[in-house]
């Protein structure tokens, strides 16, 4: 089965921008799954990829220390991106399956 | 031939036009209409840029132009204007820091906690026979909170963080234990206090800690003290997680303002008093009780009465009238419970304060309305005449919606005031001026609310309201869905938004869709159908509604969408045809002044 995660595919990210975005979801009590890309990939096509396979539509890509969240509806540009405040852009893809306003 | 003439009126907020073409055989036309925002005070001077800015833009839509027009009438208008205010009579006053009652978006952990208050950092200092809640500033990471609390063999039972990280702390400690975060302002809490900290369960909100004697318990209160602490309680009704310390000087108080009394001065008969903390209903009462309102004046020095004199002061400036001419002769009061931020509070929150607002409406001399005639003519050339008294002008073109019939009744739903009259088969006009009308219920919205914002309060009054529940859909307050091609803004998701026109505006308060709906149409209710059922009464023979058979709604705020049905729902109690006005079928509740001034003056413009 497959469960109501958000999908983060990170291609060689920073330790604390993954470590903060994990924070972020899970201070608001959504489920998440990382998937390590070996291949360089932008975040841009990391983050379409990761909504693609995510159940709850909603997937971040980060590259370094560059993330973006994208929703599958959405292909052409990603919801939020951010290179600073990783924390927010996690509780922002919590918080956008929960149906809540954005912080 | 044909001769253009124009009907003009100048009303609080609009200045409307009605156009018509009249030939030799006394045959009537209507052309177009217009409107546009009044400007200045109606009655002055002011008023020509408006009137000019409406004739153009009602003449532009039959292709003539201002010099075509052979006369123009304007309306007697009503010297009354109306203004509104707003009194609080309770105010909570945190003297120290005894209380947090906030709403973060997610605390964690359930149940009670009660303990000391202690820093996290002293753990290691803290006795082992007592009970702690720790205290986690910003600079202590969930983290190493997490392994502070884990590796202390002291009772922990609850904790408060500063930071947004009341679940990450939760699913790292080995206990369970309440939890609340977001707390801004966590060094004004005193340590080694005794507190308490509740957390709600899923759905619910606090138990313990909104109960009066609950909190009693917890600290152990005698009578006197578990009286000082029902402010505390009454503000954590409803919230998710609260916390509440003891501290041996703190207090919250709820202080009540001296509220003063009104005098109601009446032509005849003894003056009535009513004090203003006995609420709306009672003052509501007393005003009925009195015929012929002379004059409503408040205590020197209280609360009211200072807002009755800056009233006075304020229409003093915006009428002609001398200031010991202006006298109110009409007043609308309503209850409200008023968010406001509580002072000392550790994390923005809000106490609901009564309060009671009311609306006067002050009648001065008459309005200078032949200068202004006299203004309009030397400014665009053509002959103006003042035509005739509002209300019964306001009648002659309600008369023209289809279905009614003399005698009738109006109900002018006006920005300012609220007006009626009632229209015989001999065409004598009985007409009465409230106080209290659309600016009134935008200033209630706004204020119950704490918007402030008169604007939006004013576009939550006209529209109807929905949830972003996602970026492609909004869902509105009657459960429709409304989907969108294009995905709306981050900016409106997951937020309240007022659907106008085609834009959508967040409402940026953590009010819920049901709760900003509710204080829309109650205080709608409480402006247009009290003022309904008062203005009728008073024009009815005997003073008996059931007396009148129908009531055509004109004005501005008869436009709403749903002030008509809740006036209407109300009067067929009575077995009255109300609704709202389809003025010469064309123009809906609106433009009935203008539209009487050239009725009255059909037989006399050859």
């Amino acid at each position: 089965m497959v469960k109501p995660e958000i999908i983060i595919e990170a291609y060689d990210a920073d330790t604390h921008a993954l470590k903060e975005i994990l924070a972020g979801i899970e201070e608001e009590g959504v489920l998440c799954k990382v998937i390590y890309e070996e291949t360089p990939k932008p975040e841009d096509v990391l983050g379409r990829t990761a909504a693609g396979r995510s159940q709850l539509e909603v997937g971040i890509g980060i590259s370094r220390r560059k993330a973006v969240l994208y929703i599958k509806k959405m292909r052409d540009m990603p919801l939020l991106e951010t290179e600073s405040d990783f924390r927010s852009l996690g509780q922002n893809a919590a918080r956008y399956v929960k149906g809540e306003k954005l912080i | 031939m044909e001769k253009i003439v124009a009907g003009i009126d100048i009303g609080n907020s609009t200045t409307e036009v009605c156009i018509a073409e009249i030939d030799a055989a006394g045959n009537l036309h209507f052309k177009s209409s217009s409107g546009v925002s009044t400007t200045g005070t109606k009655g002055t001077l002011e008023n020509i840029k408006g009137i000019k800015e409406a004739l153009n833009l009602g003449l532009g839509k039959i292709g003539k132009s201002i010099q075509e027009v052979s006369r123009i009438y304007l309306n007697e208008a009503a010297p009354v204007i109306g203004d509104t205010a707003m009194e609080t009579i309770t105010e909570t006053i945190i003297t120290d820091s005894t209380m947090i009652g906030h709403d973060p978006s997610t605390p964690s952990g359930e149940g009670l906690g009660i303990g000391e208050t202690l820093w996290i950092t002293k753990l290691d200092t803290a006795a082992y026979d007592k009970d702690y809640i720790v205290m986690i500033p910003t600079e202590i990471d969930y983290i190493e909170a997490a392994k502070l609390i884990n590796e202390s063999k002291k009772h922990i039972t609850g904790a408060i963080v500063q930071n947004d990280e009341a679940v990450l702390i939760q699913n790292r400690i080995n206990r369970s234990m309440p939890i609340v975060d977001e707390v801004k302002f966590i060094e004004r809490i005193p340590e080694g206090m005794p507190a308490a900290i509740e957390v709600a369960g899923t759905g619910r909100s606090v138990q313990s800690l909104s109960n009066p004697y609950s909190i009693a318990n917890l600290f152990k209160l005698t009578h006197e003290e578990t009286r000082r602490i029902i402010p505390i309680a009454k503000s954590l009704i409803g919230t998710r997680s609260a916390v509440v310390v003891r501290t041996p000087n703190g207090e919250v108080k709820e202080k009540m303002l001296p509220a003063g009394k009104l005098r109601i001065e009446s032509e005849n008969g003894p003056c009535h008093e009513v004090a203003i903390d006995q609420g709306a209903d009672k003052i509501m009462a007393e005003l009925s009780k009195t015929p012929n309102i002379l004059n409503v004046e408040g205590d020197n020095g209280s609360n009211i009465g200072n807002m009755i004199s800056r009233m006075k002061q304020d229409l003093y400036k915006r009428s002609l009238s001398a200031m010991d001419q202006i006298r109110i002769k009409d007043l609308l009061a309503v209850d409200v419970l008023v968010p406001i931020d509580v002072k000392g509070a550790l994390a923005g929150e809000v106490s609901q304060e009564k309060a009671v607002a009311v609306a006067a409406m002050v009648k001065a001399e008459r309005l200078p309305m032949e200068l202004l005639a006299q203004a309009v003519y030397e400014a665009l050339g053509i002959p103006a005449e003042v035509a005739g008294v509002e209300a019964v002008m306001a009648s002659l073109g309600a008369l023209t919606t289809r279905g009614s019939t003399l005698p009738l009744a109006i109900l002018d739903l006006g920005g300012g005031s609220t007006d009626a009259a009632l229209l015989q088969n001999d065409g004598t006009a009985q007409a009465v001026h409230l106080a209290g009308a659309g600016r009134f219920i935008t200033m209630l919205i706004n204020t119950q609310l704490n918007l402030n914002n008169l604007s939006l309060a004013e576009d939550i009054k006209r529209y109807p309201l929905a949830k972003v529940e996602s970026l492609f859909y909004i869902r509105l307050e009657t459960g429709e869905v409304k989907f969108f091609k294009e995905p709306l803004s981050p900016k409106v998701f997951g937020k309240v938004v007022v659907c106008k026109e085609k834009e959508l505006i967040p409402i940026e308060t953590k009010h819920r869709l049901e709760k900003i709906a509710m204080i829309r149409k109650s205080a709608k209710k409480d402006v247009f159908v009290q003022n309904a059922l008062r203005a009728l009464r008073q024009v009815a023979k005997d003073h008996d509604i059931r007396t009148i058979s129908n009531v055509v709604l004109v004005g501005g705020s008869a436009l709403d969408f749903e002030i008509p049905h809740m006036i209407l729902e109300e009067l067929s109690y009575y077995n009255i045809v109300v609704g709202k006005g389809e003025v010469r079928g064309t123009e809906g509740p609106r433009n009935a002044v203008a539209t009487g001034l050239i009725l009255s003056k059909v037989g006399s413009v050859w």
